[in-house]
């Protein structure tokens, strides 16, 4: 446990897959914040995981920007995957915690697109990451 | 630290700051509307207290299906900013039936076109969208009282034995 949370030089590729990661973390919070601050505060405990998913997002990707890969890994599947999953209920006709939405307009497709992509580069940046571990420093 | 990360630290930091305080973040575009005056909203409060059964239905799913999380209602403390006001709309209760079934044909300036959700006409019954628009068009000010078919003739919502 306390070796994941070394800091951790990745190899080039690792290094540029994760940033474009951090990247998508960085839009799809500054997103969150931005509609957070234009109407989504009013909303009961959805307009607070707006807020939270920004904040969360800052922290992530400093936890990269000081080489902490094995921090900032799980701390993008953990905004991201459940913000996708949210999306993607409050657009069904049950809701997400009692609130709904029509349709993806711009904003919620950046989130989707952006959030998205931060998975996906974030677990095949991991995977390089870890490849390039020496035999035994991965457990 | 490196030149690069510290200021790639900086960046970020003040993005959380940004996303913290709302600086350059906008606002709701209910803000820009105008909000009832207080004598408005006693109005309002007295108009819905003494209002018909169908009213009282229609402030019940008002809560109930959510509208009061996009919507701001001042006289029943309803605080949403993600559509546009409803206590001063200049509607009677026939145009507010077509906004709740027919979201997307007129969008006020300014609001997102797909936020409000399209299948409230097949979620609620007639009676209980005739009910909403009801309750809005009488807690706005507007004509609740429809003519003779009532409001009910139009073929939207559900049949009562769906």
């Amino acid at each position: 446990m306390r070796r994941l949370l070394q800091p951790h030089r990745p190899g080039p590729l690792a290094l540029a897959l994760l940033a474009v990661a951090a990247l998508g973390v960085l839009v799809a919070g500054f997103q969150h914040a931005r509609l957070f601050h234009r109407g989504y505060a009013q909303v009961d405990i959805v307009g607070t995981l707006f807020i939270l998913n920004a904040l969360g997002s800052a922290v992530v990707v400093l936890a990269l920007v000081v080489r902490r890969v094995w921090v900032f890994v799980p701390g993008v599947l953990s905004i991201c995957v459940p913000s996708l999953v949210s999306i993607a209920l409050s657009h069904g006709s049950t809701g997400f915690l009692g609130f709904r939405e029509g349709g993806y307009d711009p904003d919620a497709l950046v989130i989707v697109v952006a959030e998205v992509a931060a998975v996906v580069f974030a677990l095949i940046g991991a995977i390089i990451a870890r490849s390039e571990l020496p035999a035994g420093a991965a457990r | 630290m490196s030149p690069v990360r510290a200021t790639l630290v900086v960046l970020v930091a003040l993005v959380l700051g940004c996303a913290a305080t709302g600086i350059g973040m906008g606002e709701a575009p209910a803000e820009r509307e105008r909000a009832p005056s207080a004598a408005q909203i006693a109005d309002a409060r007295q108009r819905v207290a003494g209002a018909s059964a169908s009213v009282r239905r229609g402030r019940e799913l008002f809560a109930s299906e959510g509208c009061d999380r996009c919507h701001s209602i001042a006289a029943i403390g309803a605080g949403g900013k993600l559509g546009p006001r409803l206590d001063t709309l200049d509607k009677d209760a026939d145009e507010i039936l077509e906004s709740i079934t027919a979201p997307r044909d007129e969008i006020t300036d300014g609001y997102p076109e797909k936020l409000m959700p399209a299948d409230f006409a097949t979620r609620l019954d007639v009676a209980e969208l005739q009910a909403l628009a009801d309750f809005v068009a009488t807690v706005s000010g507007g004509e609740a009282e429809r003519g003779d078919d009532g409001g009910r003739g139009r073929g939207r919502g559900r049949s009562g034995g769906d």
